[in-house]
């Protein structure tokens, strides 16, 4: 007996009960069930909004070689569980407990509920829907790309006997994708699972939308190989990602102020956040922490006279509220002594000298735009 | 930088007649002269018509310089591109650079990772010092200007065809690569691309089809 296909978006229409529509990148189109195929040869990955999951999560499964005009109970468990602690002592207590913590974060994301299938006379089933019995989609799920290992079963005389095994990559986000991602229309602006990739990498294990974007902003902020240009160099009418990933796994590069709203918004709007890129204009700074810099070394402190400067919004200008991966304020009263800080989830103006706007402006309006927006990605 | 700010320094050569003679088509950010002792690391198509290119300076990987080549219309339209790129540079001013390099240029100030913005033929240009370390961009960008405004030389005479239509030329090269690129030299003429003619070719032209690291070719035209 073995597993012919296994199906997690097989409902493209919703995610409340199964995966959402993802895609590879730009240029793949919709990814499209069944995400793991025997033959011909598939193996794609698939992702679930926690918050958007209302009702027992799903998946469709079919099997070929089984009893001919029968029935089997069908299972699958996780192939990679650590089993109980081997040996005894400090050390082998930590080996288990370090393997259980991996496989918590990033191993198989549940098991496949056991139940009856029936098979024809070819002995091959139907495509049957199964209970994913899962702790990583509900209230205490976080954010994670699970390596998922199954090994299925089927039962014998009261005993379960392993017939096969499957391996799939599934993405764990916290709530359904926002702009510039999409669920339906622009296959382009599907959320892409090289971003993905990404995304679930910076917030790894966090449960917020507060959580993950503060950690998103931190992420595009520390990249070490990256230092601050005052010239957009991911695009400033689309967002270039596809780009500035690349970029990210090679040598050294620069990037802009635009660069770093882009990439904060896209990314935590891909883990269900909800922020927008938003610029204010003419303003002459205070000396602030440059990208990447080393809080110790004056040289890093640096001031600028704007024409503009990006950062992300909650929502839009009306919440007040920003995050800034481009910089780190100087919370310092005392000259000569600086206190770094990330603007993540920071008000920025509501008339607190601690506040964004008047920790950053010297002299100039800071001029707010009309709008804010959400740069597609190419 | 406001575009009503580079508009200053721009508006005056929208306005000038137009005579360097100089369309390029395909022009990818790669087919750059390459920096001494540097190699080729990544090439990126941006969008449309527009690229990237990235070269790693000695042994390295923390001195890089990057190339973006844009092409528009005419010379026009990409004087008019170039206040609107610079928009997307949040420096309040940015100073204007060497008289030499382009139509125009500007540059970044001295606090900041070098670079030169400038207009070439129907090309705008960025040229960046793109990693760690800083390396002065200036010599670089001066001769990437060079080389798209100068004849090929050792072209081989043929290769391109050139059909007439609707006022305009049809430059069709017999070989052609990824690479590979058009430049249109018409000394005194006000070219620009339209669609895939191009127009304003009066009195005589020479079409040049050059491919990094091959022959170059180039067919003679007059009007």
């Amino acid at each position: 007996m073995q597993l012919e296909e296994v199906q997690f978006n097989h409902d493209p229409a919703s995610a409340s009960h199964d995966a959402f529509t993802i895609c590879r990148d730009k240029t793949s189109g919709a990814i499209v069930a069944p995400e793991w195929r025997r033959t011909p040869y598939k193996r794609e990955p698939a992702a679930y909004a926690r918050d958007a999951i209302s009702a027992p999560v799903t998946i469709k499964a079919r099997f070929s070689g089984g009893p001919q005009n029968g029935t089997r109970k069908i299972r699958a468990i996780d192939a990679n569980e650590p089993g109980e602690q081997s040996g005894c002592g400090c050390l082998a207590f930590l080996a288990s407990l370090i393997a259980k913590l991996v496989n918590a974060v990033f191993g198989t994301i549940g098991e496949v509920v056991a139940k009856d299938v029936t098979f024809n006379g070819s002995g091959n089933s139907g495509l049957e829907t199964f209970t994913l019995n899962s702790p990583w989609l509900g209230p205490n799920g976080f954010i994670s790309k699970r390596n998922t290992v199954w090994r299925w079963q089927y039962q014998q005389g009261g005993s379960w006997v392993d017939f096969d095994t499957s391996d799939h990559t599934i993405y764990v986000v916290l709530d359904l994708p926002n702009l510039p991602w999409v669920q339906s229309g622009d296959a382009t602006q599907l959320p892409w699972a090289i971003a993905l990739d990404q995304a679930c990498g910076w917030a790894v294990a966090k449960k917020t939308k507060d959580d993950a974007a503060a950690a998103i902003t931190l992420a595009v902020n520390r990249v070490p190989n990256v230092t601050y240009t005052p010239m957009t160099m991911f695009g400033s009418s689309d967002y270039q990602l596809a780009s500035y990933l690349t970029h990210l796994a090679g040598p050294a590069f620069i990037m802009n102020c635009t660069d770093c709203a882009d990439a904060v918004t896209t990314l935590a709007n891909l883990v269900g956040c909800n922020l927008a890129e938003g610029q204010f204009f003419n303003m002459q700074t205070k000396p602030f922490l440059t990208l990447a810099g080393d809080p110790n070394n004056a040289a890093a402190w640096v001031t600028f006279g704007w024409n503009y400067h990006e950062i992300c919004w909650l929502n839009d200008y009306s919440s007040n509220t920003v995050w800034d991966g481009c910089l780190q304020l100087d919370m310092s009263n005392n000259p000569g002594v600086h206190v770094a800080q990330l603007p993540a989830k920071m008000t920025f103006n509501a008339g607190n000298a601690n506040d964004y706007k008047p920790r950053l402006i010297a002299s100039g309006p800071g001029t707010l735009n009309t709008f804010v927006r959400h740069r597609r990605v190419v | 930088m406001r575009s009503e700010d580079s508009m200053k320094a721009i508006e005056p050569l929208i306005a000038r007649p137009r005579e360097a003679g100089l369309l390029l088509l395909g022009f990818k950010a790669w087919a750059a002269p390459a920096a001494p002792d540097s190699e080729l690391s990544l090439r990126e198509e941006l969008a449309p018509n527009s690229t990237r290119a990235v070269w790693d300076l000695r042994h390295g990987d923390t001195a890089r310089v990057a190339v973006t080549a844009t092409e528009h219309a005419s010379v026009r339209h990409a004087l008019k591109a170039l206040a609107s790129e610079l928009e997307a540079n949040q420096l309040a001013e940015l100073p204007l650079g060497p008289p030499d390099i382009g139509e125009v240029s500007f540059v970044h100030p001295d606090n900041v990772p070098p670079a030169v913005f400038f207009v070439r033929g129907n090309l705008t240009l960025g040229v960046y010092s793109f990693g760690r370390e800083r390396v002065d961009v200036v010599p670089f960008a001066r001769r990437v200007d060079a080389e798209l405004l100068a004849r090929p030389r050792d072209a081989r005479e043929g290769g391109v065809d050139i059909t007439f239509d609707n006022g305009g030329l049809r430059a069709k090269p017999r070989w052609s690569g990824a690479d590979g690129y058009v430049k249109v030299l018409a000394p005194g003429a006000d070219l620009r691309k339209d669609g895939e003619l191009i127009a304003g070719a009066t009195g005589e032209a020479e079409v040049f089809y050059v491919e990094p690291g091959r022959e170059t070719y180039s067919t003679k035209v007059k009007r």
